[in-house]
């Protein structure tokens, strides 16, 4: 039902003056409260305001703190990644994907690009990152729960493709590493099937995937000694020959002079660089154990701890 | 303790000016960060509003502004409606409105007029909801303008008096017999027919009179105002 407008005084039908409107309005207001305050009305709307501000005021709060909360550990996390930003953080599902690469030893410096940086324990490593171990020191690589190596003293090794040996997904071409310089004694028994393990040299690129052997290299000639499976060397002119379990082999580059085959007892040579492998089996799950306690979430690291039948 | 004061001020400006967003992200239990408001000067002094928080200026802001004008602000409303509750109701509901959105409010122009504008719009709401017929945008208007003017003069007033006050020496002006009647009708609130009744008038007469009473008092208003100018 609508209702016309009717302040009681005017007729039915009377058009309003809208200046004694007005003049209602403030007769009605002073007959009220007279010239003073309407406190009421001040109270009622000021209660009604602060209600109604605390709840903005409460919303905007807990967005506050949540927002704080989130910057808050965006920086930690950030301060915490640059700290550490070179550990490998692998979970189960990029356990294949992941680059999980320990160097476990003090005593050396990685290369990469123009930065150079002194090892720590725990660094992951990225290709073309190049690995310079200092005398006297030796460094242990492990490489995705797989396969891993000791790196004697005075190694010089440039990490080519970490993804051809970590990522089975990729295919077998490129290669993992090129030993420069020095010797390493690799165990490459864990590899899955399809997977392959490859060390250039100056004198032809090595190729395992199932073996455990030494590889020395110098100036000139290089030295292989295979303990189980077997390896495959490709010479510069593309000649392929395998070195079986138990064999030791001296391997001239193609342009090498000087030295003739059969001059060089590699057994000899071998043993000598067999001295620069300082780490002992104890010292590396020293180092392994020490790093569990900084990564505990590290999947790579927790099978090779199980593996090794190291007690957490 | 001028010293001590400014001090602290000149200390707040600089907080709120170069730290405001580590204080916002890092520190969200900080509860009294410092602000500059521009406000009118005879309101409140600005070394009151830096030290306050956000939340608090505002709500001290509005309370300055609501207490300046609020019986202007009802006397509109009454204006409008013609039932005291309704209109302290659509009153009450502008002001919240007001109060959120102050944001918007231009210090520069009157609050009085801000505020009336949006019981304007309350009062639309409020009757076009209800399905009543509101009065006409046109009347609305004019009595709008009456208290814009009223306003204007009051705000002029030499001697600082309020249109209340104005008012209430207009009223001190009827004879008995308007005084009874006015008295009646707008202080105790009764019907025209119940005037008449104990005034044993008819009641065309007592409107007659209100009527008188209305158009004088209008009349007074706007010369007093008018001449205190």
């Amino acid at each position: 039902m609508e209702k016309e407008y009717n302040n009681n005084i005017m007729k039915s039908g009377e058009k309003p003056d809208p200046a004694l409107l007005a003049v209602d309005g403030l007769l009605l207001e002073m007959g009220r409260n007279g010239t003073g305050n309407d406190s009421d009305f001040l109270r009622e709307v000021m209660a009604a305001v602060r209600k109604e501000d605390n709840n903005k005021h409460h919303v905007f709060t807990i967005f506050r703190i949540v927002a704080s909360l989130a910057a808050m550990l965006a920086v930690v996390s950030a301060v915490i990644f640059a700290f550490y930003g070179r550990i490998p953080s692998g979970t189960v599902d990029d356990k294949d994907k992941m680059p999980c690469i320990l160097v476990c030893s003090p005593g050396g410096l990685i290369k990469s690009g123009n930065k150079e940086e002194a090892i720590i324990n725990g660094m992951s490593l990225k290709s073309d990152d190049t690995v310079h171990i200092f005398k006297a020191r030796s460094a242990f690589v492990q490489f995705s729960c797989r396969a891993s190596m000791e790196v004697g003293s005075g190694s010089i090794i440039q990490f080519n493709d970490i993804h051809t040996i970590t990522d089975k997904r990729q295919k077998l071409s490129g290669t993992g590493i090129s030993l420069k310089d020095g010797v390493i004694q690799a165990d490459i028994s864990g590899l899955k099937d399809g997977d392959a393990f490859t060390v250039a040299t100056a004198q032809g690129v090595f190729m395992t995937q199932k073996s455990s052997f030494v590889l020395v290299e110098t100036p000139e000639v290089c030295f292989v000694e295979v303990n189980n499976g077997s390896v495959r060397f490709k010479d510069e002119n593309g000649l392929l020959s395998v070195i079986n379990a138990g064999q030791s082999k001296v391997i001239h580059g193609v342009n090498t002079t000087g030295l003739a085959a059969g001059t060089i007892d590699s057994a000899e040579v071998i043993n000598e660089y067999k001295n620069r492998l300082t780490l002992q089996s104890r010292d590396i799950e020293e180092l392994l154990l020490q790093l569990s306690k900084k990564k505990k979430a590290d999947i790579c690291l927790r099978e090779v701890i199980s593996k090794r039948d190291v007690s957490l | 303790m001028d010293i001590l004061l400014t001090a602290m001020v000149v200390q707040c400006y600089h907080l709120g000016m170069k730290l405001d967003y580590f204080f916002n992200y890092f520190t969200f239990f900080y509860q009294k960060r410092c602000h500059i408001y521009l406000t009118p000067a005879n309101t409140i002094h600005k070394e009151e509003y830096y030290l306050m928080n956000d939340q608090e200026a505002k709500l001290t802001k509005f309370e300055v502004l609501l207490n300046r004008d609020h019986k202007k602000i009802l006397a509109f409303a009454y204006s409008l409606v013609s039932d005291v509750h309704k209109a302290r109701d659509i009153a009450q509901e502008a002001m919240i409105t007001a109060f959120k959105k102050l944001e918007e409010y231009d210090e520069s122009k009157d609050f009085g007029k801000w505020a009336r504008g949006i019981v304007r719009m309350k009062y639309l709401e409020h009757f076009r909801h209800n399905r009543e017929i509101p009065m006409s945008e046109e009347i609305i208007e004019l009595i709008d303008s009456n208290y814009a003017r009223w306003d204007a003069a009051e705000n002029n007033e030499a001697s600082g008096e309020t249109l209340f006050q104005v008012l209430n020496e207009c009223v001190g002006k009827l004879n008995g017999e308007q005084r009874v009647v006015m008295d009646k009708f707008y202080y105790q609130r009764q019907k025209t027919g119940e005037i008449a009744q104990s005034e044993n008038l008819n009641e065309a007469t007592i409107r007659k009179r209100l009527e008188r009473v209305r158009s004088m008092l209008k009349d007074c208003i706007d010369k007093n105002l008018a001449a205190a100018q």
